[in-house]
């Protein structure tokens, strides 16, 4: 019952994004019908513009999990950007450097490798936040910047491959993701993301790390009372967060790419992945449908360009009305929720307000979660 | 005389729950009206019908004869109608002359009038004779002193109906007296207050009129001054009360928890504990008090492993019995799992999750082991029921253990820090203030739990600001002054005046008033 109108809300604030963008193109000059018609089609037109979709959902989706995770222990990683692209350069290596190998296990490798390399960038900032009380948010920050030069530095210098463009050599073909539908660039990692955030919800829900990180991220003087090893916990997590954001750089490598190039690898997936992660609650399943929104607005942008001549940059307009009226509809429902809450316990002395809802019962937000997909 | 306030027929449905039935209460100018009942007796939700937190069903407020709707605490501002909330409203990093005329503050070519601001403060503070230094930081005052600010704000929005939730109840003996004094002038200058509380002393004290609540209905009214402390809590819960047990001071049996020299500084960084040393032993309950502030708090902190010590030892013995292990530097977990239990005073900064669930939070402090945790994975089967075992046991009002705690009043809330506490996991108990906006039933069955305890051999460190509790559960009492143990006490052989002049250091001050 409460999904269902969570689920209507949410989906209400999505409309009303999108009817806001419409107003601004429309005032902008543009023909609203025909921008959101090339806008849809792009999308999900066609057999092929719906695998763009999901191709461009994978390594979205990976991202914002890494940012869910993070958040549920309390922790801003905006690093995601940075591990994203440590992990493509994890996975090249490794996709290059060990020829011979079976296909399989080779995939595996390089997928693993970028996992680790990921898990290690992020791991920095977390002993610097453990040890010297460093905070997360701009260690990570700053994280980024460095791994952005140090990858254009050995891309041009290094690990220059063959020809005159900056980019390393391509991996084996044995270490690509298969493709899932012929004549089409949807990948493997598709599935792998989906199975990612059912492992992600497992471990938050029911597992005992999980029950840590989320007291950690709930309360961390609370949870030190009971006896949950806060530093430990807040390090894994961030490293564990660094490790997902490096395994959606090495899923996009093993699987689109096949090579580093010097810019446009992450194509800013880092950095949207945060604004999916915050859409979705911060709960892996209803993630996945905010992650499908978002990659349906940037493959459809190119369509809408070419055909109703509207800049792909109005993408970003309409990206940040969804994140606006989510927000919105968050605030709107807290607020009815304290009123609900102190309703519940006005039989009791006026306790201070309820905090924002936690998705604490995995099956009501799992409802919520799939019955946005749909 | 046409009365204060009049309310007819009040009725309140929440879903579930009759928090109101049928209520008729009159509250008459200077009277000091107390309200009595149970966590959930509707006596809150009275008050925040008359304070317009809430709308009443059906019924009608009457305000000096005249019929009023209050849809909102401002409305009820506007209507003199003032609260002292339980836990204080106020900005703690601003002063206290900036809280008291927050919206209301003195002009002067369009900007506050700060020398203004402090002149207004004081001449109000010093009217109702509560003094108080209005450049001060409201952050950096003891809590007696932060309620004194809640008061003067009602008092700053000419309040002359006031509501005081629960005020005695982070209080300590010698605040509550001159509580109970300011709330005397105030009546005697004609204003009415209503006072919620739980403590039978303090009504029989300062209330002129009694009214007590049980299941949302009105069930008696009282003479406070000709009814004893047992029959209004017999009213109160609707059965009499056990007399706590007369039995002789427990000897106790060997140490369990030692304490040398254990020095540490406070959150500011001054010393708050010098060189104290104490004993818990076997099966005995060991009760400090102290004015807030004196290094009781710090010292149960530096035990649980949240406070590291500058100098000294903490010593275990194992609950198999042998030789003392040192946790001195041990983490909180590592002394959980030597068997060390621990009731925090600040329930919501540490006890409680609030937005977890009443089964989550009874294993809080266990998740990690079996059979909650079995090859890394919860078992919810087993925190489910454990959840519904302690809730029936501690007769949580909650519909079912998978209610949020935060939804829960102050003392359910306690009742399932308690239950999870109060277990044969520890042998060692550190517990503050557990009955902290408890009501008298659930006070009467968490002591029960704590002698039972106690009587399984644990050792029991309890440190309260109340006296009546210290006195009903301690086989010893230690008094702390200024960081220091100043006196050690066996019970029955101290009264409560003795423990007021000694925990303040032996002196009395006038200042403070005689210790209630």
């Amino acid at each position: 019952m409460n999904a269902f109108r969570n689920l209507a809300w949410s989906l209400a604030a999505v409309l009303a994004a999108l009817l806001t963008g419409g107003v601004v193109l429309a005032v902008s000059g543009y023909d609203v019908a025909d921008a959101l018609g090339a806008l849809l089609k792009g999308a999900l037109g066609s057999p092929n513009a719906v695998a763009e979709t999901l191709v461009n959902m994978t390594p979205l989706l990976l991202a914002a999990l890494a940012v869910a995770l993070g958040l549920r222990a309390g922790l801003f990683n905006i690093g995601v950007e940075g591990q994203f692209l440590m992990g493509g350069l994890g996975a090249v290596v490794a996709g290059y450097a060990l020829p011979g190998l079976p296909g399989g296990l080779h995939m595996l490798i390089v997928l693993a490798a970028g996992m680790a390399s990921g898990a290690a960038w992020a791991a920095v900032p977390a002993w610097m936040k453990a040890r010297f009380g460093a905070h997360e948010v701009i260690t990570t920050i700053m994280f980024n910047y460095i791994a952005f030069r140090l990858v254009g530095w050995l891309v041009r210098v290094p690990l220059h491959g063959p020809g005159s463009i900056p980019q390393t050599r391509y991996i084996a073909e044995g270490a690509h993701l298969p493709v899932l539908l012929a004549d089409t660039r949807l990948h493997a990692g598709f599935l792998l993301a989906l199975a990612v955030a059912g492992g992600l919800w497992w471990l938050l829900w029911h597992t005992p790390w999980g029950m840590a990180i989320r007291s950690v991220g709930l309360n961390p003087e609370a949870a030190e009372y009971a006896g949950v090893r806060v530093v430990r916990t807040l390090v894994g997590s961030l490293a564990l967060s660094g490790g997902l954001a490096g395994l959606a750089g090495a899923v996009q490598l093993a699987g689109v790419d096949h090579r580093l190039v010097e810019e446009g690898f992450s194509a800013g997936y880092g950095y949207d992945s945060i604004a999916v992660s915050l859409l979705g609650a911060n709960h892996p399943f209803a993630i996945v449908p905010a992650a499908l929104l978002f990659a349906a607005l940037r493959s459809g942008a190119g369509l809408m360009q070419i055909e109703a001549d509207v800049s792909s940059q109005i993408i970003s307009v309409l990206q940040a009305f969804v994140i606006l009226f989510v927000a919105a509809e968050a605030g709107l429902r807290r607020d009815r929720e304290f009123k609900a809450a102190r309703k519940a316990a006005a039989v009791a002395p006026p306790s201070p307000p309820a905090p924002p809802q936690d998705p604490n019962l995995p099956a009501a937000g799992a409802t919520s979660g799939q019955g946005q997909e749909a | 005389m046409v009365p204060a306030v009049a309310l007819e027929g009040i009725t309140k449905i929440y879903p579930g729950v009759i928090a109101n039935q049928d209520v008729d209460w009159t509250l008459e100018w200077g009277q000091i009206h107390a309200l009595l009942g149970e966590n959930g007796a509707g006596k809150s939700t009275l008050m925040n019908i008359l304070y317009g937190m809430t709308t009443p069903d059906s019924g009608r407020i009457l305000l000096e004869g005249r019929e009023v709707l209050i849809a909102s605490p401002s409305e009820a501002i506007r209507l003199g109608i003032g609260m002292v909330h339980q836990h204080f409203q106020l900005v703690g990093t601003l002063t206290v002359a900036q809280n008291i005329l927050m919206g209301m503050e003195p002009r002067r070519w369009g900007l506050v009038d700060t020398a203004a601001a402090h002149e207004r403060v004081r001449a109000l503070a010093d009217r109702v004779g509560l003094p108080i230094d209005p450049a001060a930081l409201v952050e950096d005052l003891p809590v007696g002193m932060q309620q004194r600010v809640e008061i003067l704000k009602v008092l700053a929005r000419d309040a002359r109906i006031l509501i005081f939730d629960e005020p005695t109840a982070v209080l300590t003996p010698q605040e509550i007296a001159l509580l109970g004094q300011v709330m005397q002038r105030l009546a005697s200058e004609g204003k009415a207050l209503v006072f919620i509380t739980h403590k039978m002393r303090e009504v029989q004290a300062v209330a002129t009129h009694v009214t007590v609540m049980r299941a949302g209905r009105k069930v008696g009214v009282a003479d406070p001054r000709k009814a004893t402390a047992a029959e209004l809590a017999a009213l109160v819960v609707g059965r009499p009360l056990k007399a706590p047990p007369d039995a002789p001071a427990s000897e106790g049996g060997a140490p369990l928890l030692r304490v040398e020299n254990v020095s540490c500084r406070s959150s500011r960084g001054l010393e708050a504990l010098s060189e104290v040393s104490l004993e818990v032993r076997a099966g005995e309950i060991v009760g400090l008090i102290g004015v807030e502030g004196n290094g009781q708090s710090e010292l149960v902190e530096v035990l649980a492993g949240l406070r590291p010590v500058t100098g000294g030892k903490v010593l275990l013995a194992p609950r198999s019995g042998g030789t003392h292990v040192d946790l001195t530097r041990a983490t909180p977990r590592a002394r959980r799992e030597a068997g060390i239990g621990h009731v925090a005073e600040d329930r919501l900064r540490r006890a409680v999750l609030k937005p977890w669930s009443i089964a989550d939070n009874l294993v809080f402090d266990r998740f990690h082991l079996a059979p909650y945790a079995r090859a890394g994975r919860l078992d919810h089967a087993a925190i489910r029921e454990r959840g519904a075992n302690l809730l029936a046991r501690y007769r949580v009002k909650a519909p079912d253990a998978q209610t949020a705690v935060g939804t829960l009043s102050g003392g359910n809330q306690q009742k399932v820090v308690m239950a999870r506490e109060l277990d044969d996991r520890y042998h060692v108990l550190l517990i503050a203030q557990p009955t902290r906006g408890v009501d008298a039933g659930a006070a009467e069955s968490i002591h029960d739990e704590m002698r039972a305890l106690r009587d399984r051999g644990a050792g029991v460190l309890l440190v309260t600001n109340e006296l009546d509790e210290l006195l009903a559960l301690s086989d010893r009492i230690g008094v702390v002054y200024h960081g220091e143990i100043v006196a050690w006490r066996a019970r029955g052989t101290v009264t409560r005046e003795e423990l007021g002049r000694l925990m303040i250091g032996g002196r009395m001050t006038g200042d403070l008033g005689t210790p209630a």
